[in-house]
């Protein structure tokens, strides 16, 4: 795929999400569900915050002439990603104990939309995290 | 770390996880609370169970061959594997999220419970990944 093609791409990936959590969050705010904001409008907010800056250095690197990914950043990738799906597999383990556990005592109970939101923050967290460790690390062999 | 070192650590992570999830299924069948969400343990169990099970003889078939356990092509595969069912989980959540919170509000299906909620971003993600590095082993190469 050319570089200009998978620049719009990520683009239009961005935007089809950020359109649809705010299209989320209104439905919620419409019907007064403000508290259950929280969750989505966080999403919204870890999706700008990373992916315009990264859009933004993709678009300079074209533009100066480099490569839209060298290997090496997409070996860091490749392996934060894969640490990041085990820590995933912890993390909704975690979250499945908590609803059960929330269910006998007085903690704070989950729905069904919160889950799916505290999987995809948490998930999100572990990659940021996954990938910072990776590249400071600097070893992909 | 040692190839002897890496499999006892391997088998003592699978085998708390055994033990919690068999203390907490247990607990809840003396109780006579037997749900969805004991049945999602369950199954999670199974496939721990079964996985692990397979894993650790094979490593130890390796180990006793003096057969390095982790080779670079089974790394790769791995690596591929788990980082493509990484991104699919990211989008099966984002899903659920979705069906949960925006589909069944403005629809007459009906949304999904927590544990079928969590067994379906647990469980799919999992198969995707067993189906990949079966798939990327089967073909014997990894970019």
């Amino acid at each position: 795929m050319k570089n200009r093609n998978k620049i719009l791409l990520a683009g239009a990936i961005t935007v089809l999400v950020v359109a649809s959590l705010l299209l989320f969050a209104s439905t919620l705010l419409a019907k007064g569900k403000i508290q259950e904001i929280i969750l989505p409008g966080g999403i919204l907010l870890i999706v700008v915050m990373f992916m315009i800056p990264f859009i933004k250095r993709r678009i300079l690197d074209v533009k100066k002439g480099y490569p839209y990914e060298d290997e090496r950043s997409k070996k860091i990738i490749t392996l934060a990603s894969a640490r990041a799906f085990t820590l995933s597999i912890w993390w909704l383990l975690a979250l499945m104990w908590y609803a059960d556990f929330a269910q006998e005592s007085s903690w704070p109970e989950l729905i069904p939309r919160h889950v799916a939101a505290a999987g995809i923050v948490g998930m999100a967290a572990l990659f940021a995290l996954s990938y910072l460790y990776t590249s400071w690390r600097g070893e992909v062999e | 770390m040692s190839d002897k070192a890496k499999t006892m650590i391997g088998l003592g992570i699978t085998g708390t996880v055994i033990f919690l999830i068999v203390f907490f299924a247990t607990g809840t069948i003396i109780e006579g609370k037997l749900g969805f969400f004991e049945l999602t343990y369950a199954a999670i169990l199974l496939f721990l169970v079964g996985g692990s099970t397979l894993v650790f003889v094979q490593r130890n078939k390796d180990l006793k061959k003096g057969v390095a356990i982790e080779d670079e092509l089974s790394k790769k595969v791995f690596r591929k594997a788990g980082s493509q069912a990484y991104f699919a989980s990211v989008w099966i959540a984002v899903g659920l999220l979705w069906y949960n919170g925006f589909i069944t509000d403005n629809s007459t299906l009906k949304a999904l419970s927590m544990a079928q909620t969590l067994g379906l971003m647990i469980i799919l993600p999992g198969a995707i990944f067993i189906g990949l590095a079966f798939i990327y082993s089967k073909k014997g190469e990894v970019e």
